[in-house]
C-alpha cells in the first residue's frame, strides 16, 4: 500500500507548510489530471495536499476594474458565475472543459498547475493578461502569465509553492469570447482561440488574442494584434488581420488535429472570435 | 490512511492509500459493485456516485477526499425520493439494455434534476454528456431524465 500522507489544511499558512516540509509533494484540489497521473505513474507523491478546504483560495470577485479568482474555484463556478460581456469568454472557455463532472471537480489552479498546453482556461488568461499569485512560507510573488507559462506542462512555479489565485483588470468598454473546435463535443480543443477587443470611433483600440493547443503553451498573437490596432472595424480587416496568426503558432500533430489541419483552422477560429468578442464590447464602433 | 465516511446512510471506516480511486474503495473493501468500472480515465462516467451530493466520476476522485465526506451510490437512493423517481422513468421508457452504464446515467441525470429544476431537453443532454452508453439508448435516456423534469413542473 501506498504510504502517500493526504493532508487537508483549512488555512493558506497551513498549505503553504507542507509544501516548505514534505519532500515530493502534490497538491490536489480536484483531483481530476492528478488521478490521471497517479493512474499511469508519472506521481508517487510522499505528500498529498488537498487544498479544496482552504476557504480563502476560492470564489470569484469583481469589482472597481480588478478581477480575482481562487485558486480552487472550479469550472463549473466559473461558467455559472454571472461575468458578464467583458468576461464572458471565460464562461465560454470553462463550459467546454471535459464534462459535468469533471467541471464540478476541476479548477483554476489545477488548470495553471498541470498548464496542458490544449487547456482552454489558459489562453484566455493570457487574453486578459492576468497575474499569477504564489505563496510559499517565504512569502509571495506575482507573476505575469505569459511569463509563468514556461512550456510543455512546465511553470515557473517552484515545487514549495502554492498557486493562490489569479488576478486581472477589466476594462468595462471590453468585449471577449473563447471559440474552440474539438475532434469530439467538449474533448480536447484542436485549436482554441480567445479574443478580448475595445474598440473607439469605429477602430479596433486594443486587441488580445490568444490560443492553445497550437505551441508549446499557451500563446498570444501579437501578429494578429498589431494588424488590428488602429485599423477600422470591418469583417475585411478582421479577415485579413486573422491569417496572420500562423505567424505565431508553432503546432504539433497530436491526437486533436494534424499541425496542417490546426494552422489552417486557426485563422479561422481567430476570425469567428473576434467577432463574437465585438459583439460584446462597450465602446462605440 | 484511515478513511471515515458515510455510504448510503452507514458510517463506514477503510483503510486505503489516500491516492487510490474512490472507485476502488466502493468496489473493493466496501464491495459496491454498482459502482462500475470502465474506462478508468474520467471518460465513460460508469464510475458516477453522489460525492457531497455532486456527481463526480469515482476514478478521478482520490479516495483521501472520502475522509468526512457523504457518498451516495444507487444503493443509497431513498424510496419515494426524485431519485427513485429517476430509476423508475428509466425504466418506464425502457432506458437501459445491459444496463451497464446506468447507475451512472441515473446519479448524473439525480444531481442534475437537484439543481435545475427547469431542465430541457438541450441542457439534460450536456449534463449527461460525460456518461457514454454502448447500446446506443441516448434518445430514450433523455426521454426519460425529461420526463422526470416535466413531470415536477
Amino acid at each position: 500500500m501506498s504510504e502517500t500522507v493526504y493532508y487537508t489544511p483549512k488555512t493558506v499558512e497551513g498549505a503553504r507548510q507542507h509544501l516548505a516540509t514534505e519532500e515530493f509533494v502534490k497538491v490536489v484540489a480536484g483531483g481530476q489530471t492528478l488521478m490521471l497521473l497517479v493512474r499511469q505513474g508519472f506521481v508517487d507523491a510522499d505528500a498529498l495536499v488537498d487544498v479544496s478546504g482552504v476557504s480563502a483560495l476560492s470564489g470569484i470577485d469583481v469589482a472597481d476594474g480588478t478581477a480575482t479568482i481562487g485558486a480552487t474555484t472550479t469550472y463549473r463556478e466559473l461558467s455559472e458565475h454571472d461575468l458578464g460581456g467583458q468576461l464572458a469568454m471565460l464562461g465560454e472557455a470553462s463550459t467546454v472543459v471535459g464534462d459535468r463532472q469533471v467541471r464540478t471537480m476541476g479548477t483554476v489552479g489545477g488548470a495553471l498547475g498541470h498548464a496542458d498546453p490544449a487547456f482552454d482556461l489558459l489562453p484566455t488568461l493570457c487574453c486578459l493578461d492576468a497575474a499569477v499569485e504564489l505563496g510559499s512560507t517565504e512569502g509571495t510573488r506575482t507573476v505575469p502569465i505569459e511569463q509563468y507559462l514556461v512550456g510543455h506542462m512546465r511553470t515557473d512555479r517552484d515545487p514549495d509553492e502554492l498557486i493562490e489565485r489569479v488576478r486581472f483588470d477589466v476594462d468595462p468598454r471590453m468585449g471577449t469570447a473563447y471559440e474552440k473546435h474539438s475532434r469530439v463535443e467538449d474533448g480536447w480543443a484542436t485549436v482554441g482561440v480567445a479574443a478580448a477587443v475595445t474598440t473607439e470611433a469605429g477602430r479596433f483600440e486594443d486587441v488580445r488574442v490568444g490560443l492553445t493547443a497550437v505551441a508549446d503553451t499557451a500563446v498570444r498573437s501579437p501578429a494578429v494584434e498589431d494588424a488590428l490596432v488602429g485599423q477600422p472595424v470591418s469583417e475585411d480587416t478582421i479577415e485579413a488581420a486573422s491569417e496572420a496568426v500562423v505567424e505565431d503558432i508553432d503546432p504539433l500533430d497530436d491526437l486533436s488535429g494534424s499541425a496542417a489541419y490546426k494552422r489552417s483552422l486557426a485563422p479561422a477560429l481567430v476570425e469567428r472570435a473576434i467577432g463574437s468578442a465585438l459583439e460584446r464590447t462597450g465602446g462605440e464602433r | 490512511m484511515n478513511i471515515q465516511f458515510e455510504l448510503d446512510g452507514e458510517q463506514r471506516t477503510v483503510e486505503m492509500a489516500p491516492d487510490a480511486p474512490l472507485r476502488d474503495v466502493l468496489r473493493g473493501p466496501c464491495e459496491k459493485t454498482c459502482v462500475k468500472s470502465g474506462c478508468d480515465s474520467g471518460r465513460c462516467g460508469v464510475c458516477t456516485v453522489l460525492l457531497d451530493g455532486e456527481a463526480v466520476k469515482s476514478c478521478l476522485v482520490p479516495a483521501g477526499k472520502a475522509d468526512g465526506a457523504t457518498i451516495t451510490t444507487v444503493e443509497g437512493i431513498e424510496e419515494g425520493s426524485l431519485g427513485e423517481s429517476v430509476q423508475a422513468a428509466f425504466d418506464e421508457a425502457f432506458a437501459l439494455q445491459c444496463g451497464y452504464c446506468t447507475p451512472g446515467f441515473v446519479l448524473t441525470a439525480l444531481a442534475y434534476l437537484e439543481d435545475d429544476p427547469d431542465a430541457d431537453r438541450e441542457a439534460i443532454r450536456s449534463a449527461v454528456a460525460g456518461n457514454a452508453c454502448r447500446c446506443t439508448g441516448y434518445e430514450t435516456i433523455l426521454d426519460a431524465i425529461e420526463s422526470v423534469a416535466e413531470d415536477r413542473d
